[in-house]
């Protein structure tokens, strides 16, 4: 079972990946330098957690 | 030349159905679903109560003309399953992640309701992950890589699951996030989010194991 899963992982396409992973990254970095003040954020951080409406 | 005529049709009732469980889950107030009609109201003033049972039904009604469709004619069948899905679910993550993408402030607010991440990287992660839904999402559709895109595709799946069972176990009020950015909001769209996702997993899983072709390369002899 552990060689099919490692055998499965080895016949992807890495490089297909991580360029894919690359391009989102830095279309992320593009969109949050383009978006409005209200709706980009801080790079690094949190937004505050809302009260909890009733059921 | 018939059996892929019946073959076909059955898979596109198939296929609508599978439409209709996915809006009746995820959009109750669209045009695909039943439960919210004037009329059905008007003689079952309750039915709208029953989204669930009615998208899941129409789910199991889908895979029970999937098997008569695989056993006319298999080739075909599988075919026409793994274009449905890889439209499907390529076009559900594009769907989803739009509004993600426009307003990411406002995905960053649901990501922080989760309380899941460390503090430091919920910001990045809401600027990160939806593009990894769009462009995965659009990859399913448009490039052969069919394996590496639903291998995304099904780990973004298995994330997805663990944030909303970790939610529903802290018992937090909130949306999924998945297609509509809101606040702080009740439990029910987690539990209806959580069983989608745990449908389209199993498909997602299949379609890592095809063999990498376009959706035009699936139907070229």
């Amino acid at each position: 079972m552990k060689d099919k899963i490692l055998e499965y992982i080895k016949s992807l396409h890495w490089k297909f990946l991580f360029i894919a992973a690359a391009f989102c990254i830095g279309l992320a970095i593009v969109n949050n330098l383009r978006a409005s003040e209200e709706k980009s954020v801080a790079w690094f951080g949190t937004q505050d957690v809302l009260t909890k409406p009733g059921e | 030349m018939k059996k892929h005529i019946l073959s076909a049709a059955l898979l596109l009732i198939a296929a609508f159905l599978v439409a209709v469980c996915v809006a009746e889950i995820s959009f109750p107030e669209s045009a695909l679903t039943f439960t919210d009609y004037e009329s059905l109201i008007a003689k079952f003033p309750k039915i709208w109560k029953y989204n669930i049972h009615t998208g899941l039904a129409s789910l199991v009604i889908a895979v029970l003309l999937i098997i008569p469709a695989y056993k006319k004619d298999k080739e075909f069948a599988l075919k026409g399953i793994e274009t449905l899905l890889r439209l499907g679910i390529g076009g559900m993550f594009i769907f989803a992640s739009i509004f993600k993408i426009q307003d990411p402030h406002g995905f960053a607010v649901l990501v922080a309701q989760y309380q899941f991440l460390p503090s430091f990287a919920n910001n990045l992660f809401s600027l990160i992950y939806p593009q990894f839904e769009f462009w995965f999402g659009l990859a399913m559709i448009v490039t052969p890589f069919i394996r590496e895109s639903a291998f995304v595709i099904f780990w973004m799946f298995v994330s997805f699951i663990i944030a909303l069972s970790w939610a529903l176990a802290l018992d937090l009020g909130i949306t999924c996030g998945c297609f509509e950015l809101e606040g702080a909001q009740s439990k029910s769209e987690a539990w209806t989010s959580l069983i989608r996702d745990i449908i389209l997993i199993g498909p997602t899983f299949w379609l890592a194991l095809r063999p990498n072709r376009s959706i035009l390369g699936i139907w070229k002899k």
